[in-house]
């Protein structure tokens, strides 16, 4: 039997509060050979960035205990883990009748983030909502997934598109890699908006695409084929979903980051560009991140309105 | 309204009461799809020779019977048939006797016996009858190609059929591992632990209320599905959307709209209406003459690009803060 690590444990102090350590040299991403502590040293690297995004949001946590390679242990937990230590906030959410009232971790800090990490909470799945306000996002979102043997050139074209429908509007756009196959194009509200105006909204953009160019788009989940094309999933404008957060890692092969790009990327990539000068695994999105700062500001600060396109009022009746 | 799975009539001695069966189940169990992991494309099932994996059609397979190791005796579909209990159409009762003589050991799977058309009256009266003589009658039928043994009784106004197992279906204690139940024997416990015991059950006795027990397993897999549904880890396959809308006119009233304003611009920017705006100015129109402008553009078909938003009344925000 071939001698097993050691488990390597260690107690940090991270902006005054003590945190434990576990199983530092457990290998989260087997294909990489990527580590916890890796995992942690990235979202410490990061926290600076990815904490203005998640504050004051409910957070979904997709943990992967026994990693990437055994997804059959991971799980989603929207209930902030009961053995929390006492200076992790959470925020009391009613979800449904079944759940009920349910306590969501709200990541505010550095040391709450590193915990999270410690949990081996691979992907962070922030609310587009404030605990404050659940009925407003702040943004409406985007998730272009590529079916196969489409891929992110493709998906930089209907990103591309997207940008310019809304653009017409004067709304401006922010994309970023999903980390997986696809990418994602925020953008921002931060007025007041609630879901039955931007799922709407995202469903019709969604269908127009669709319409436009059937042999590219497809707007519904059902099990439409979906070979060759972008499935734009406008469903995540919804209160109970969430949408992979900025700067999360992914639960892929490879430990890749959700990445803001800039549009002139998502251009070169749709003219046919190297799509791999876009993925971004755990050393390089660090490269980036602190030669690019954060690109994703403006989805927390710009207020911008839908259009009225004169159906919305009576949509939702 | 559940259909009928079976329709015959219950026979003894001269009484002839035609009836129909209905399953008194409906299986809670969550089913599952067998999914391809990389795409989550639907997996089908084909068989195949094991000889040289080529695929076998359902009229080219016969049944084989293993008598010795790979040593078969083949029947064809047509010596089964021929075999087929043919008293198909009666449930025969055999016996009358006490429910509380039946062991629960023997009861299968239940069902509800309803009355064929224009048997609503001997029906009525048969349950009436049983119900009467508080006996279950031991009825012989003949379901799916096989015999089975059944139990009838009245339960309110309608009769229930429970399939019963045969004497030699069911194993004796001492077929299990005669070792285990017999260091169980009844050895004299002490009186001290037997009053103790009794007082425990005692104490928990309780009427029968079926509607206390839930299938939890069940309940935390749904939750589980749910979650999982929710956290949009759903492999291509449809979820609920938020809310029936009027989505269709809405796109079409997009379209409208987006038509309208790129003309606008065309017109004010003196370039071609296709051309996409690579950089878009960071501006959102508010005012609420601007909003009644764009939904008298929105809502006539026929009115003119000039119609749309002016470019006037856009007010810039700020880009970034």
């Amino acid at each position: 039997m071939p001698a097993k690590a050691k488990k390597r444990n260690q107690e940090v102090t991270v902006g005054n509060r003590r945190l434990k350590l576990t199983n530092l040299d457990k290998i989260l991403y087997p294909k990489t050979k990527t580590t916890k502590a890796q995992v942690i040293d990235y979202y410490a690297r990061v926290a600076d960035l990815i904490l203005p995004h998640l504050k004051g949001r409910p957070l979904t946590l997709r943990r992967f205990p026994e990693g990437v390679g055994n997804t059959g242990a991971s799980f989603f937990e929207k209930n902030c883990p009961k053995h929390r230590p006492d200076w992790v906030k959470t925020t009391p959410i009613y979800v449904d009748r079944r759940a009920g009232e349910i306590d969501f971790c709200l990541c505010e800090n550095r040391a709450t983030l590193v915990w999270m990490a410690q949990l081996a909470a691979l992907e962070l799945h922030p609310s587009l909502s404030k605990a404050t306000r659940m009925e407003q996002p702040s943004f409406l979102v985007f998730d272009l997934d590529p079916g196969a043997p489409a891929g992110l050139r493709e998906c930089s074209k209907v990103a591309l598109r997207v940008r310019d429908l809304f653009g017409a509007f004067g709304i401006e756009g922010f994309p970023k890699v999903s980390g997986g196959k696809g990418m994602q194009v925020y953008f921002p509200l931060n007025t007041k908006v609630t879901y039955e105006q931007t799922g709407p909204f995202a469903k019709a953009v969604a269908q127009l695409l669709e319409q436009q160019t059937p042999k590219d788009v497809v707007s519904k989940m059902a099990k439409v084929d979906r070979r060759g094309k972008i499935f734009v999933d406008w469903s995540q404008n919804h209160q109970k979903k969430t949408t992979i957060g900025v700067y999360s890692l992914r639960a892929r092969e490879k430990p890749t980051a959700s990445i803001p790009i800039h549009w002139r990327e998502v251009e070169r990539t749709a003219r046919g560009g190297d799509p791999e000068k876009i993925r971004f695994e755990i050393p390089d999105a660090i490269k980036r991140i602190e030669k690019e700062g954060d690109l994703f500001e403006p989805v927390l600060k710009l207020k911008q309105k839908l259009p009225d396109v004169g159906e919305l009022d009576d949509a939702d009746r | 309204m559940a259909r009928a799975i079976w329709s015959g009539s219950i026979s003894f001695g001269l009484l002839n009461v035609p009836v129909r069966l209905y399953s008194a189940v409906s299986k809670q169990t969550v089913r599952f799809r067998e999914l391809r992991e990389s795409d989550g494309s639907r997996v089908k099932h084909k068989r195949v020779a094991e000889s040289d994996g080529k695929e076998v059609p359902y009229e080219k397979i016969v049944k084989g019977y293993e008598y010795a190791p790979d040593q078969y005796v083949v029947l064809s579909r047509d010596e089964l048939a021929d075999l087929e209990p043919q008293r198909s159409r009666a449930i025969e009762i055999q016996d009358f006797v006490d429910l509380d003589d039946i062991d629960p050991i023997y009861f299968e799977q239940p069902y509800f016996l309803g009355p064929d058309k224009g048997a609503e009256r001997a029906y009525a009266l048969l349950v009436q009858a049983m119900k009467d003589a508080r006996k279950v009658a031991i009825a012989r039928f003949v379901l799916r190609n096989k015999e089975h043994l059944a139990a009838i009784r009245p339960m309110e106004d309608v009769l229930t059929l429970t399939t019963m197992r045969f004497a030699d279906e069911v194993s004796s204690p001492e077929d299990v591992d005669g070792e285990v139940f017999e260091e169980a024997k009844p050895k004299k416990p002490e009186k001290r632990e037997l009053d103790m015991a009794k007082q425990l059950i005692e104490s928990l006795t309780s009427d029968f209320e079926p509607e206390k027990y839930h299938d939890e397993y069940r309940e935390e897999l749904l939750d589980l599905l749910e979650r999982k549904a929710e956290g949009k880890e759903v492999v291509s396959a449809p979820t609920e959307e938020p809310k029936p809308t009027k989505a269709p006119d809405l796109m079409a009233a997009l379209e409208e709209s987006l038509a309208a304003v790129r003309g606008e611009e065309a017109e004010t920017d003196g370039k071609a209406a296709a051309k996409p705006a690579s950089k878009p100015k960071s501006t959102a129109k508010s005012s609420s003459k601007s909003k009644a402008a764009s939904k008298s553009s929105s809502r006539s078909k026929s009115s003119s690009s000039s119609n749309g938003r002016k470019s006037g009344s856009r007010k810039k925000t700020k880009a970034k803060a």
